[in-house]
């Protein structure tokens, strides 16, 4: 099945650096329809007000972190499905792990570039 | 006393040239990301080889101002040291390996926690590469 290139996408990070080049390579690869939030807790209002096909967090924010952030969303009936993507700092064995356990569909370590991004979003929404 | 006052002196200069360095690094990166998105616009209304050309630029502009992040949180880092060490940073060696240790210990608290998890980038050639990573994501299937 052919991905929707309209589909929300939600961007989550604390760096409004990353958030706008996240935003930019998302452009670069043909998905325009791109929500921010600068936090957890931010980000779990919007999905629970919006229909988001993806989300693409990083870990370290405060004060609800990436994979709190996750667990809320697979906690939740109307959100468990929801495609998550972790970026990361982060890159030791066991935070691939506890992402992993939490449910995540795929993990990208900073820096990365959109070359990863595409692969990584490929594997976990389809081809596009 | 004296010690402690250069200590002091010591850190507040260096928490102050830390908060510059990021302030100016931020304020380049605002220009240099606002440039490559003006050039987007121009390569995206060109089209063509010349879109494509510009597009290909562009996108590696975007990708290397990812480091931004991670110097941020380098200097995070950093900062967190410096206040830990405060005064003692003019104060015999040996006092700075016991706060050094310290602060091991403090990021090593609750590893089995999620607090134990955040340590930010690791430094280069200790970090795993993606393809390290996407082979243990795989195997952990």
């Amino acid at each position: 099945m052919a991905v929707d290139m309209n589909m929300a996408i939600l961007i989550v990070d604390d760096y409004k650096t990353m958030l706008r080049i996240i935003r930019n390579l998302l452009r670069q690869l043909g998905f325009s329809n791109v929500d921010e939030a600068s936090d957890g807790a931010t980000a779990l209002q919007k999905l629970r007000r919006g229909e988001f096909g993806l989300v693409i967090s990083d870990w370290n924010m405060e004060p609800m972190t990436g994979l709190q952030l996750l667990k809320e969303v697979r906690e939740d009936a109307k959100l468990k499905s929801t495609p998550f993507i972790m970026v990361t700092a982060e890159s030791k064995t066991e935070n691939v792990i506890a992402a992993k356990k939490a449910g995540v569909n795929n993990y990208i370590v900073k820096p990365f570039n959109a070359a990863t991004l595409k692969t990584k979003m490929t594997a976990v929404i389809g081809d596009f | 006393m004296r010690s402690d006052v250069k200590g002091d002196d010591a850190a507040a200069r260096a928490l102050s040239e830390i908060a510059a360095a990021d302030g100016e690094l931020q304020d380049a990166f605002d220009r240099v990301l606002a440039a490559a998105e003006t050039l987007l616009d121009t390569g995206e209304a060109a089209g063509g080889p010349v879109g494509d050309a510009i597009a290909a630029a562009t996108g590696t502009i975007f990708e290397a101002s990812a480091m931004r992040d991670i110097v941020g949180q380098r200097l995070n880092a950093i900062r967190e040291a410096v206040e830990l060490l405060g005064p003692d940073a003019a104060s015999p060696l040996e006092t700075k390996r016991d706060k050094a240790r310290e602060i091991e210990e403090k990021k090593g608290d609750g590893s089995a926690s999620e607090s134990g998890l955040l340590n930010g980038p690791q430094v280069p050639g200790a970090a795993a590469s993606q393809a390290e990573v996407d082979a243990l994501f795989d195997k952990l299937d």
